[in-house]
């Protein structure tokens, strides 16, 4: 779907941020096979952060690395520092939790941890649970 | 048994599903990933991406088994392939098509089966992409959206071989 196409839509916008491939291509096509959503995907950071900045998302998903660089980038948005609003659900998904990645998400109020390797419908669910 | 009826554009679809170049070459990654990711995502034993030549049913992608062809007459997927929706068999012992079977009587021992159709853009059905389980299952309305959306990765891939193939 182009940019165009996107900006146009009336579909709710949905980021979604991880280093899987097929998780990436399969939920946007979902989404997007059943009219649901438009999906913008992205494996990089940088480009997460830029599509924040020109898209009102209604809806951020992010995969956590290993690092938990992605943390910042939640900061910027729940800090209003991005044309999504402050406001809006986050979904983390992360190969593993502890109790202080679980306290700095909950203080960062993520909406729901998905654990990897994560499956298509459980990002589904939990997209449904969002956005109806 | 009842074997797969032959559907009514059957040359017209051995003329497309040749014209892919796809017929036993080797496994492919960009194939293989896809039918990993299927089985992970419903969780079943079986994965198969499969082609129905004119009397057999050849796999470009298999997971969880070394399965590679078969007599046509005997496919799943040969019947897969004649329906519009997802073809989904809850329990192949108690379907009158397949309870005799001998992939249902003997090895891998088919239970659950669900195939959906490989149509081409231009209409024909050259195959089925397949979950298969030893034991009965169901699959609810987003895992069938969950299936489309594979197929439908499967299709791009195949067409996007053939794209290839006719360009060099």
């Amino acid at each position: 779907m182009s940019l165009h196409a996107y900006k146009n839509s009336k579909l709710p916008l949905v980021l979604l941020y991880d280093s899987e491939y097929m998780i990436r291509s399969v939920f946007a096509l979902l989404a997007n096979q059943t009219a649901k959503a438009s999906v913008m995907e992205t494996a990089h950071l940088p480009t997460a952060n830029n599509l924040c900045q020109t898209n009102a998302f209604e809806l951020v998903i992010i995969g956590m690395g290993q690092e938990h660089e992605e943390k910042h980038f939640i900061e910027l948005i729940r800090g209003g520092m991005t044309l999504t609003d402050k406001s809006v659900p986050i979904v983390v998904m992360t190969s593993a939790i502890t109790e202080g990645l679980l306290y700095e998400l909950k203080s960062l109020n993520v909406t729901d941890i998905l654990l990897k390797p994560t499956r298509v419908k459980a990002i589904h669910d939990v997209f449904l649970r969002n956005i109806n | 048994m009842i074997a797969a009826p032959i559907p009514h554009d059957e040359d017209k679809r051995l003329q497309a599903l040749r014209a892919l170049l796809i017929l036993d070459t080797p496994p492919e990654e960009r194939f293989n990933r896809i039918t990993a990711f299927a089985a992970f995502e419903f969780d079943v034993p079986i994965v198969l991406l499969s082609l129905i030549d004119d009397e057999r049913q050849w796999c470009k992608s298999t997971f969880g088994t070394d399965f590679c062809s078969s007599s046509r007459d005997i496919s799943f997927c040969g019947h897969a392939i004649l329906q519009d929706q997802i073809m989904v068999i809850e329990d192949a012992t108690q379907d009158v098509r397949f309870h005799d079977n001998p992939f249902v009587t003997g090895e891998p021992h088919i239970r659950f089966y669900a195939g959906a159709q490989l149509v081409l853009p231009t209409g024909e059905a050259v195959g089925s992409f397949c979950l298969i389980d030893r034991k009965p299952r169901t699959l609810d309305e987003n895992d069938l959206s969950i299936l489309s959306t594979l197929r439908q990765m499967v299709v791009t891939e195949l067409v996007a071989n053939s794209d290839k193939s006719v360009d060099h």
